[in-house]
């Protein structure tokens, strides 16, 4: 998992027509291959490119079926209170990320909310 | 409408209004401990890292928390602009918070930095590590990536070796920006 990072806080929107929105910190260089692989639970794996793999942690349970329907959505990169780019990202759905998230300190939304 | 759904481990335990409570919590916490314990007197000066801090946290606070902070900290009348190589310096009853100011974008780091360069010794024994932390930050927003203004407009590309190439102003979708107008506060 060491080729991992976390995003650890990020905002997901919801526009007017449906379409989502996902505001992360920009990152190094441009994205290739943006793509996010995720089976409708806690977590999701963002795919910026070949050598880039971001993890959303701790995706909101209000907009996890929003997001399960989704085929598509817009990633917004920013500094500070800019915007560095905006590019759109393939869904990819799953039924289950075989990943072992307990293993880089990855909990659930509710035992995070509840502070345990 | 749009909705925010703020996720993420640091967003998990608190809702978009709750993050404006917890968040000045955190800068009160914060405010008291520089004043208390971080607090470098230079030439009568009150110089702490205030500034580079409170900007990490207002970008997580939204516009209410920085408010706030702006009256007690600057606003309220009591910004003067001391100038040190000509940069601002934030006065308050409880002292100088040099940096809060600075702190509001990276190129007002950049001003810090070059400040720095030209001001006394003493100055500079003083403000060594403010200096490491905001030099950091720069590089960090620098590399690689597109550089705009408070308003958004695109100035220029970093391309390393302390370079900037100039581009077109970059087209964004009106949607996205105004979503990121009201976003941004909750954003870090």
């Amino acid at each position: 998992m060491s080729e991992y990072t976390t995003e650890k806080s990020f905002m997901i929107a919801e526009g007017e027509a449906g379409e989502i929105y996902f505001y992360l910190k920009a990152k190094k260089d441009h994205p290739t291959t943006p793509r996010i692989i995720y089976d409708g639970k806690e977590h999701a794996i963002f795919l910026r490119n070949k050598d880039q793999k971001i993890i959303l942690d701790y995706i909101n349970p209000e907009v996890r079926d929003k997001l399960r329907k989704s085929k598509e959505v817009i990633i917004v990169e920013t500094i500070l209170e800019n915007i560095k780019e905006c590019y759109i990202a393939d869904m990819q759905m799953v039924d289950n990320i075989p990943l072992d998230w307990s293993k880089i300190g990855l909990s659930t939304w509710e035992k995070v909310a509840l502070g345990k | 409408m749009t909705k925010m759904y703020p996720s993420g481990e640091n967003c998990a335990n608190r809702t978009v209004d709750e993050s404006l409570k917890k968040g000045w919590e955190k800068v009160e916490q914060k405010v008291g401990r520089v004043v208390a314990s971080a607090g470098l007197t230079a030439g009568g000066l009150k110089v702490t890292e205030l500034g580079f801090r409170l900007n990490e946290s207002m970008v997580n606070l939204g516009n209410h928390a920085a408010d706030v902070a702006d009256k007690v900290l600057g606003g309220a009348g009591a910004i003067t602009g001391l100038g040190i190589s000509g940069v601002g310096v934030a006065m308050t009853g409880a002292g100088v918070y040099l940096g809060y100011r600075l702190a509001k974008d990276h190129r007002l780091k950049e001003k810090f930095v070059k400040a720095y360069k030209n001001s006394s010794t003493k100055i500079k024994t003083k403000v060594t590590p403010f200096v490491a932390k905001a030099k950091k930050t720069i590089e960090e927003y620098r590399e690689g990536v597109d550089i705009t203004d408070a308003k958004g407009r695109y100035t220029a590309t970093y391309v390393g070796n302390g370079k900037y190439v100039e581009q077109p102003l970059k087209k964004l979708n009106s949607n996205i920006k105004q979503m990121w107008q009201k976003l941004k506060g909750n954003v870090r």
